[in-house]
């Protein structure tokens, strides 16, 4: 296997683990949202500050 | 919403669920970008460079989508990127997002067109049916796409475009076949690893072709705008659409690789026609590489392949359709454009002449310009359209981000958008590489439409309620009480049905809404329907509103794109206890046997239902048949039947018919069924006949010198499998009683779990 080859597979697999990791987290953001109730940005990056 | 009694409600019916819109993402994805993407990135990229193709775009993709999720969980309204650019930029900018919006949409339908023209010609070819004729494929190809074209263009004219739950189920299957593929090609590897040395070399012709191919393929990542679209019919929109958008990115982002993975070890190297090395092989068939590839993979895939290609464009090409003749319609409601983009066909309530501009320009494009030139230049339009939706909402975060109520926030703020403008830029400067014809185009319909709002547009917009940002949902209501929902198709039994609901309605002592479903056709959105889908329901509203008064009943029109899923929705939004529809008595055809409406609301709605038939007239049923055979709708059509019988002196003959050896206690079950019954147990008589035909025992017993005035029947249906070309025995009495009838069924208990999943 060539350096590319390498370069290669580690470039897909990083970017479906990328694709995977965002949307799960994004998901699981969407719900958290949903039970403490929708509000403006502000309102929603402190709970979510707050929650951290 | 309120109700007011002398004035009809008006609202919308949300009944698409998270699936619904994830699948009409799909369907817009997988068209053609991954069946004619795969064999020219091979042939430009090589074989590493396709999976690193799809990977990579998979994830430029994704911010774009969290931009889309972002502002449609903030705004899940109908009008994609034209709603946003209004919020965020005005009206100027708005018109520019529509316009390209519209050119990108029609173009990739051109596209969609091309790719039924190629694998179409390519199977018959297979097949030997062509050897007769001489005329070069290409010329076959687009004499297929202007065909296939020209039919769709007139199917979304006839209105019959709906796609609903037998779309999400094609394109469900579509899905499925992909990742299989994606599958075998895991396996055949497995079994033979040395297919693994086609990916050597990995990137024969460098890293920078893959900008190039990304370009290119980056259409088949194009699905939210239609997601976007159905802010306005969506079930939970503020949670729904951006999940939607999201899964719909994960799913064809795993799809593409594996399909690009499955086509490369596909062949194996030295087979027979195999000559050199397989990615050159592979890619030298161009657009066809990924078909005659993956026709090596399986057996009949070469069938399937077709077939799987014929599901996938046809879906998306009927999405490209009506999504591009919503965005010019929009343009001409709002007077960007000519009044005559929004103009309605009476007969068929869709925008004939924003569906015929939008059908020009797809047979245009799709009969002048070769497959990577159509291919380009709905990329470049999709990147320059994605482009503003990122640049939307890191403004609209940053201008109204007190003000709106998000339902999600994309993370590393603003990271993502500002990484998915920086890439489109690069990816769309790239595909002058592969077509400076689509680099001519594009532009040239952007400074066009510049041109246009400048010296038309700009003096003529009119204000649209889409300038509104916040609509507030509505509240279900409290379930404090009994409520029972009228459907009411035509005005000439709306009196009888209310008569007839009020017999029901004092003895629940229930509140009553009328409800009539006007159903829009999907070229035109929900939210516009009340301007042009009201002609021809003149005779209903005068009878909704007559009523309203007489009887004291809320009164409201639903639009919606299906009437069975309007009124379903309808009754879980509003807690409905019992519905009530009249049926014509018509035959059902095969599947449907009362009706594709009465069906699925029959099957599906979580309430009680009564169907009435012939039940007119100001008259008194003085002796009404209850046939029962147990269960629970058996003890609630004796119900109805005691609340529908004359006070003062009905009568009710609860009837069985006991087939040879059988042992049904009818006599125990009245007296079970006695607590619920409005009249005396000395009121309500029984009898049973032995007899092997049912349906004929019940009918000779209605019409027979008993003189019974009503039969009221508890519905059953038979499992759907088994069903096929034959009624149950309520239905098959249904349909030949000549005798007012009524159907009845108690809430739960579904039968068919089929009917119910699709």
């Amino acid at each position: 296997m060539n350096s590319d080859s390498v370069l290669g597979c580690i470039a897909v697999f990083g970017a479906l683990c990328t694709v995977a990791y965002f949307v799960f987290w994004s998901r699981r953001q969407i719900n958290r949202i949903g039970r403490s109730g929708f509000g403006s940005a502000r309102k929603i990056l402190k709970e979510l500050n707050d929650d951290r | 919403m309120t109700t007011d009694k002398t004035s009809v409600s008006a609202e919308l019916s949300r009944d698409l669920t998270l699936f619904h819109i994830t699948m009409m993402g799909l369907g817009m994805m997988i068209g053609a970008g991954v069946f004619l993407g795969v064999g020219n990135s091979i042939h430009v990229a090589g074989p590493g460079g396709v999976m690193l193709t799809f990977a990579l775009n998979g994830v430029i993709a994704l911010f774009t989508a969290m931009s889309y999720a972002e502002l449609s969980s903030a705004v899940p309204r109908a009008g994609g990127a034209y709603n946003f650019a209004r919020i965020g930029f005005g009206r100027g900018t708005s018109f520019v997002a529509g316009w390209m919006e519209w050119f990108a949409s029609s173009v990739a339908g051109s596209l969609y067109a091309v790719t039924l023209g190629i694998y179409i010609v390519r199977y018959l070819e297979g097949l030997g049916v062509l050897e007769w004729t001489s005329v070069p494929d290409y010329i076959l190809q687009k004499v297929v796409a202007v065909l296939v074209a020209a039919l769709f263009i007139y199917i979304n004219y006839r209105g019959a475009s709906e796609t609903g739950k037998i779309g999400a189920v094609f394109t469900l299957a579509q899905t499925v076949f992909l990742l299989f593929i994606g599958l075998v090609g895991v396996v055949v590897c497995l079994r033979d690893p040395a297919r693994l040395a086609n990916f050597d070399p990995f990137l024969p012709q460098g890293w920078s072709k893959l900008l190039v191919t990304m370009g290119f393929t980056y259409v088949a990542f194009e699905g939210f705008e239609v997601i976007a679209q159905a802010g306005d019919e969506t079930i939970d929109p503020k949670r729904n659409l951006p999940k939607a958008m999201l899964y719909s990115v994960l799913i064809v982002t795993f799809t593409y690789v594996g399909v690009a993975f499955a086509t490369v070890v596909a062949v194996k190297a030295g087979s027979p026609g195999v000559d050199g090395e397989v990615w050159r092989w592979i890619g030298s068939f161009r657009e066809k590489g990924f078909g005659e590839a993956v026709a090596r993979l399986m057996p009949m895939g070469n069938l399937l392949l077709t077939l799987a290609v014929i599901f996938a464009a046809t879906s998306a090409l009927n999405a490209t359709v009506y999504s591009a003749t919503r965005a010019s319609y929009a343009l001409g409601r709002d007077r960007m454009l000519p009044a005559m983009f929004a103009w309605i066909s009476r007969r068929r309530k869709t925008p004939w002449a924003a569906l015929l501009f939008t059908g020009v320009i797809v047979i245009v494009v799709a009969v002048f310009l070769p497959t990577m030139d159509v291919a380009s230049s709905a990329s470049i339009m999709f990147l320059c359209l994605f482009f503003l939706v990122n640049v939307c909402v890191i403004t609209i975060r940053r201008n109204m981000g007190d003000e709106l109520e998000y339902g999600y926030l994309l993370p590393l703020f603003p990271l993502p958008p500002l990484v998915a403008i920086l890439c489109q830029a690069v990816l769309a400067a790239e595909l002058r590489e592969v077509s400076i014809v689509a680099w001519i185009v594009a532009p040239a319909w952007i400074v066009t439409g510049v041109l246009i709002y400048q010296l038309y547009s700009r003096a003529r917009t009119v204000a649209t309620a889409h300038e509104v940002l916040v609509f507030a949902d509505e509240k279900a209501p409290k379930r404090d009480e009994y409520r029972i929902m009228v459907s009411v198709a035509n005005p000439d039994n709306a009196i009888e049905l209310v008569r007839n609901t009020y017999k029901l309605c004092g003895a629940k002592n229930a509140r009553v809404e009328l409800l009539h479903m006007v159903p829009v056709p999907e070229q035109v959105p929900l939210a516009d329907a009340e301007r042009y889908m009201l002609e021809g329901k003149e005779g209903i509203l005068e009878a909704m509103l007559a009523l309203g008064p007489m009887f004291t009943v809320g009164t409201t029109l639903r639009y919606c794109r299906n009437i069975a899923r309007g009124i379903l929705s309808a009754v879980s939004d509003k807690k409905i206890d019992m519905l009530i529809m009249g049926w014509h008595g018509g035959k059902g055809g095969r599947i449907f046997s009362l009706g594709s409406t009465i069906d699925p609301v029959v099957e599906r709605a979580p309430c009680n239902v009564v169907i009435l038939k012939g039940c007119g007239g100001n008259r008194e049923f003085r002796r009404i048949l209850v046939p029962v055979a147990g269960g629970p709708n058996g003890a609630f059509a004796l119900e109805v039947a005691s609340i529908l019988v004359d006070k003062d002196e009905g009568e009710i003959v609860a009837f069985t018919v006991a087939r040879p050896g059988g042992s049904f206690d009818l006599d125990g079950f009245v007296d079970a069924c006695q607590g619920r019954l409005q009249v005396p147990r000395r009121r309500v008589t029984t009898r049973a006949v032995e007899a092997s035909d049912v349906v004929q025992a019940i009918l000779g017993e209605a019409g027979g010198p008993e003189g019974y005035d009503m039969v009221v029947l508890g519905y059953t249906r038979e499992p759907v499998l088994r069903r096929v070309g034959r009624d149950s025995v309520p239905e098959a009495v249904a349909r030949v009683c000549t005798k007012p009838l009524v159907m009845v069924k108690a809430s739960g208990g579904i039968r068919s779990w089929l009917k119910r999943w699709i």
